[in-house]
């Protein structure tokens, strides 16, 4: 069997239909149960919302949003993160999502049920961090008490 | 034998592929034709070679032979990558 980088498969079939590791991207992604669809970058800089497919060397590939550009890099978060990443570069990113595929359904990223998701999720980031960070806080709180 | 709860199928048009999630040993894109589907839905339900094969003999307008073949293969693929408990 032939086994080819998710780049090189990219490359060839235009696309890829995959599933994620992780919680990373909850709610939209639910790890062994939904998958997504990246397609080819057509060489126009990405926006905020966009969903990348992004390779952190040496072969960790990472499916993360856009949630600012600036003008050398972009800034990425993950749905469910926390952590934002700095300084992903446009030739680190090799697909875009064009669509995923939830209860069997599949879905593109024009849909005005993923549009309405992406702004909000994109318009309360700090709002959510806060949230996360406290709920995080209050766990640890909980778990040094019952030591 | 069925397939592996640890893989998932997608049907797009003519294509369907199939892709481990992160429980399985494999990392990889199984893609096939329309063929592949049909046995993939199959696999669905715990099944056996032989009624696969009978099973597309009904749908398909093709000799035994041909069907047989594509189905071994198929099932020998994915076999390879762990996708069919037995």
């Amino acid at each position: 069997m032939n086994k080819l980088r998710y780049e090189d498969y990219i490359e060839q079939n235009g696309s890829l239909t995959y599933t994620n590791t992780g919680v990373s991207m909850l709610p939209l992604l639910r790890q062994g149960k939904d998958m997504f669809i990246v397609s080819k970058r057509n060489g126009k800089r990405f926006k905020p919302g966009d969903v990348v497919l992004y390779r952190r060397p040496p072969d960790h590939y990472v499916l993360h949003r856009v949630v600012e550009v600036r003008k050398d890099d972009y800034v990425i978060l993950g749905d469910n993160c926390v952590n934002k990443e700095y300084g992903i570069k446009d030739e680190d990113i090799i697909a875009v999502m064009t669509g995923y595929i939830r209860g069997g359904k599949e879905h593109t990223v024009s849909e005005k049920g993923y549009r309405f998701y992406s702004f909000v999720w994109l318009h309360t980031i700090p709002i959510r961090i806060g949230f996360m960070k406290a709920k995080i806080r209050l766990k640890s709180i909980i778990k040094r008490k019952k030591r | 034998m069925k397939l592996n709860k640890n893989f998932l199928v997608h049907t797009t048009g003519d294509d369907t592929v199939v892709v481990p999630t992160s429980d399985a040993g494999f990392s990889g894109v199984v893609k096939g034709n329309e063929t592949l589907g049909a046995i993939l839905d199959l696999l669905s339900k715990d099944t056996t070679e032989e009624n696969i094969i009978e099973s597309m003999l009904k749908v398909y307008d093709a000799p035994r032979e041909i069907i047989e073949r594509d189905v071994k293969t198929a099932l020998r693929r994915l076999k390879e990558i762990g996708a069919i408990d037995e």
